[in-house]
């Protein structure tokens, strides 16, 4: 009965409650992954700028903005996507689709606005299957959306016959409009990082994401809608890569069948880079924008050092693997040394050393 | 010596010092075992003789679990040392316990559904002919006349996945036994079998002690201990109060080595119910689901704790799903009052049942995530809006609420204890402001100090007219805690106290006997009003 009663030493815990708001672990966690990568962005940018003065002239580096537009907006959705456990791999070919879509359109002489509008509801009746797919008849969403890579791929090629289709005047003001001072894929690129990043961090939609990454069964329980969850997150970010694909038929000014191909890989790697887990419930979207940040520095700098075309996917794929393996191993050290479990599995390792004097400390044994 | 205190109930020839003599098939001196927040054994030492069965008993959660993976090498002590044939198992590894001769058949079942019954027999052994290569004839002639040696009635080409629980029970047990060991540890062997195939397993058994095998054997059923075991131990928090030979002792003296009276009779407090019992808020009526749970009625009223008593695999779990609306009845229907059926899980967090599932770590919990994340999780979530500063604060009141101690909210919910993670759910579902709260084993894993605690919540928590269900296979939990019990042996709900009539011995007989019904009735669609029958029995 007496264990009933708490235990007085309850009331110096409040002072912890009172202590405030703190950063949260799973910042620092994040940090650790993007300080670095900054610190990469900014010593290659200096170091290419020490060979070629116009890398960092502020034209340039709009320039590279420009060029990882369509990039960045895809890792936007797909880090949503990631951190709630899931992957889409057919968001290359439906901007390849997309643009031949609206290529066409226009050839047709349709409005700019039902081009938009039919555009981002293709994305999303695509988003809608796949989530549809996924949610409700438990399909692995990578081999689901494998699948939907190729069909959407081959619908490209078909529509298009085979060809890029030419646009001569149809959403030019958002391939090569200034805004703000800016060329409008670089603001469309910033905007949507900011929107997503707030959508991410600071709604409800946002956590209960992290929530379906960290442990589906828990969300479940815990009450949340998981399968609506997973059909909206799909939808939102075929939608996004829907979007995409105009900018990037307005930016090439015609809708090539082949733009979007193999910009799906591009994209998982610069998400992963900036710190989203495969297997879920980890990454943030300063993380992915610092790797949108990366690849295009590197693309850039490759350019502007002269190295001969080739090469270049390897080292950005090179980076990638670093990057990759460095943080897995950072995560293994941490979890040795300060994770709750890794400390006592390390006493259990220590304690069979330690415990003869421990033992002996006390008056001496059999007295 | 400080061992002394412990062993004060245990039969002198086991003490300390010869424990590692090579006279016992197996042994272990001085173990102990602690777990973040939960101390699982408190310095154990225990011998067994070669030739003989002996039985290890002991509650839920009393360590018997964390001792045979300790024996067997799943687990290393914090302290003290096992023997094996008088040789000390140095690097405790399930491989070097194996090479010693110790083999497990695990509480649940492993059996590679889609190999044949005789690779699962040989599974470790396939025999391999002159290339190397393994002959699919070599394997069913090898494993059948294994299956047959013991009586059983298998066809070792069968494919393993197409037999019932209890036929891949024993395949395991041939599995077990398909090679000679010197020590077989059996984890509740019986839980899946009926009563024809518990007598296979004690012929089994029996034929393996005539040759000089050793077996250790889990069970809750002390008739069957006092059928085939030798000798048996009890274990009772995590500490080793009687060894004592069958033949020397009966039930009653097992009993009380195993309950704690001063616990048991320590039936706590609680606001005075009404004498008028209000209107049930959840009511299932006539769910069933065919193969696990038998058509039944059950309802909850405001302000009362309703406890389900029953082993893994009683219905109870299931039962406890339906009434969260974790899943749907396949018969019959599950509704809370002033909302109606319950649709989705989704729909029934927010119309007010919160759901404390029994495994925390993978199911209640987000482990690596913030302490506030988990907290507002869900249910509990209230705005669209995530503002940090605001959840923190939050968080940070919620956990004072939850009696959650020493830590801040934004540290990942991992590094708390046990018992202090179940806080952390149940202040989830605090916020959430909850009409019902279902829990299936609340305390597994949570020390004994911790323990009240969580039950003295769960009382506070009825006095503000939240209705409790509790799935609990511990008996002074449930004792301690409900005003009413459906016991469950099954699928079936076989009896249901009320108020004081709720005892750890009442729990325990109930549930062995319902066992014994149960097995002699294979129907599982008896249907059993547990309403009448509370009142029945209160009369």
């Amino acid at each position: 009965m007496t264990t009933l009663q708490d235990p007085p030493a309850q009331a110096p815990a409040r002072p912890t409650a009172a202590r405030g708001p703190r950063l949260q672990h799973t910042t620092t966690q994040a940090l650790r992954t993007i300080v670095p990568l900054l610190v990469l962005v900014v010593g290659l940018a200096l170091y290419t700028n020490s060979e070629n003065a116009a890398f960092l002239r502020g034209s340039n580096i709009e320039n590279i903005l420009t060029q990882v537009a369509v990039l960045g907006i895809l890792a936007a959705g797909q880090t949503f996507l990631l951190i709630g456990g899931q992957m889409d791999l057919s968001v290359g070919s439906l901007v390849s689709l997309v643009g031949v879509l609206a290529a066409k359109q226009f050839a047709a002489g349709w409005s700019t606005v039902a081009v938009v509008a039919f555009g981002l509801a293709l994305g999303a009746l695509v988003g809608l299957v796949w989530g549809l797919v996924v949610a409700y008849l438990d399909v692995p969403p990578f081999i689901l959306t494998l699948g939907g890579l190729s069909v959407l791929a081959s619908l490209a090629l078909v529509f298009s016959d085979n060809v890029p289709i030419r646009v001569d005047d149809g959403l030019d003001s958002w391939g090569f409009g200034q805004w703000f001072g800016l060329r409008a894929p670089a603001v469309m690129l910033i905007v949507v990082l900011v929107l997503a990043g707030m959508l991410l961090h600071l709604t409800r939609f946002g956590r209960t994401t992290y929530a379906l990454g960290s442990s589906q069964q828990t969300a479940f329980l815990a009450g949340v809608p998981v399968r609506r969850h997973i059909v909206l997150l799909f939808v939102g970010n075929s939608t996004l890569a829907a979007f995409g694909g105009l900018v990037l038929m307005a930016r090439l000014a015609a809708g090539d069948p082949r733009a979007g191909s193999g910009l799906e890989l591009s994209v998982i790697a610069v998400t992963v880079l900036g710190g989203a887990a495969l297997a879920g419930g980890r990454g943030t979207m300063l993380g992915t924008a610092v790797g949108v940040l990366v690849f295009g520095t590197i693309t850039a700098s490759l350019t502007f050092l002269r190295v001969p075309g080739a090469y270049q996917a390897l080292v950005s794929g090179g980076i990638l693997i670093i990057a990759v393996v460095v943080t897995a191993a950072a995560d293994l050290r941490s979890a040795r040394a300060g994770g709750a479990r890794g400390r006592s599995a390390l006493r259990g390792l220590i304690a069979p050393l330690t415990r003869p004097s421990s033992r002996g400390t006390p008056p001496p044994d059999g007295a | 010596m400080e061992r002394g205190s412990a062993l004060l109930h245990v039969e002198p020839a086991a003490a300390a010092g010869d424990l590692a003599d090579p006279g016992f098939a197996i042994s272990c001196v001085g173990i102990s075992k602690s777990f973040p927040g939960v101390r699982a054994l408190d310095d154990v030492s225990i011998g067994l003789r070669p030739g003989t069965v002996h039985a290890l008993l002991g509650e839920n959660g009393a360590g018997k679990s964390t001792l045979i993976r300790i024996l067997t090498g799943a687990e290393r002590p914090d302290a003290g040392q096992v023997y094996i044939g008088g040789e000390p198992l140095r690097h405790a590894t399930p491989v070097a316990a194996r090479r010693l001769g110790v083999r497990v058949l695990p509480q649940e079942r492993h059996v590679a559904a889609d190999l044949t019954v005789g690779h699962n027999v040989l599974l470790d052994s396939l025999p391999r002919n002159a290339l190397g290569l393994v002959s699919a004839r070599a394997i069913a002639r090898r494993a059948q006349a294994h299956l047959d040696r013991l009586g059983l009635d298998l066809d070792a080409r069968a494919r393993a996945g197409d037999l019932t629980a209890a036929q891949q029970q024993l395949v395991e047990l041939a599995r077990t036994t398909a090679r000679p060991a010197q020590v077989i540890v059996l984890d509740e062997p019986t839980a899946s079998l009926a009563g024809d195939e518990v007598e296979v397993l004690f012929r089994v058994i029996r034929s393996l002690r005539e040759n000089g095998t050793t077996l250790l054997y889990i069970s809750h059923h002390l008739h069957e201990v006092f059928e085939v075991a030798d000798a048996a131990t009890v274990l009772r928090n995590g500490r080793h109060v009687l060894d004592v030979p069958v033949a020397e002792t009966d039930t009653d003296g097992l009993l009380r080595a195993m309950f704690d009276r001063e616990i048991q009779h320590s039936r706590l407090p609680r606001a005075p119910r009404p004498s008028r019992p209000p209107a049930p808020v959840l009511e299932a009526s006539a769910v069933a689901v065919p193969g696990q749970l038998a058509s039944l009625d059950v309802a909850v009223r405001p302000g009362e704790v309703l406890a389900l008593s029953g082993p893994a695999g009683s219905g109870t779990s299931v039962l406890a799903e339906l009434l969260a609306g974790v899943r749907e009845p396949v018969e019959g229907t599950v509704e809370l009052a002033g909302t109606g059926r319950l649709r989705s899980r989704a729909a029934a967090a927010s119309a007010g049942i919160g759901f404390v599932p029994a495994d925390r770590k993978r199911q209640a919990l987000l482990l690596e995530r913030a302490i506030v994340e988990n907290l507002q999780l869900g249910a509990a979530a209230r705005s669209r809006l995530f503002r940090p500063r605001r959840a923190l604060r939050d968080a940070a009141t919620a956990l004072e609420r939850g009696r959650v101690r020493a830590a801040s909210p934004g540290s990942p919910v991992r590094v708390l204890s046990g018992g202090n993670q179940q806080r952390v759910v149940f202040a989830r579902w605090l916020s959430a402001g909850c009409r019902v709260l279902v829990l299936d084993q609340p305390t597994a894993g949570v020390d004994v100090a911790a323990k009240f605690d969580i039950y003295a919540q769960l009382l506070d928590l009825t006095a503000e007219g939240v209705a409790v269900v509790v799935v609990s296979s511990d008996y002074e939990e449930i004792a301690a805690l409900a005003d009413r019990v459906v016991v469950m042996v099954g699928g079936m709900a076989t009896a249901a106290l009320e108020g004081d009539a709720i005892t750890p011995e009442r729990l325990y007989e109930l549930e062995t006997a319902g066992a014994h019904e149960v097995g002699e009735s294979v129907v599982l669609d008896d249907r059993l009003d547990v309403r009448t029958a509370s009142l029945e029995e209160d009369r």
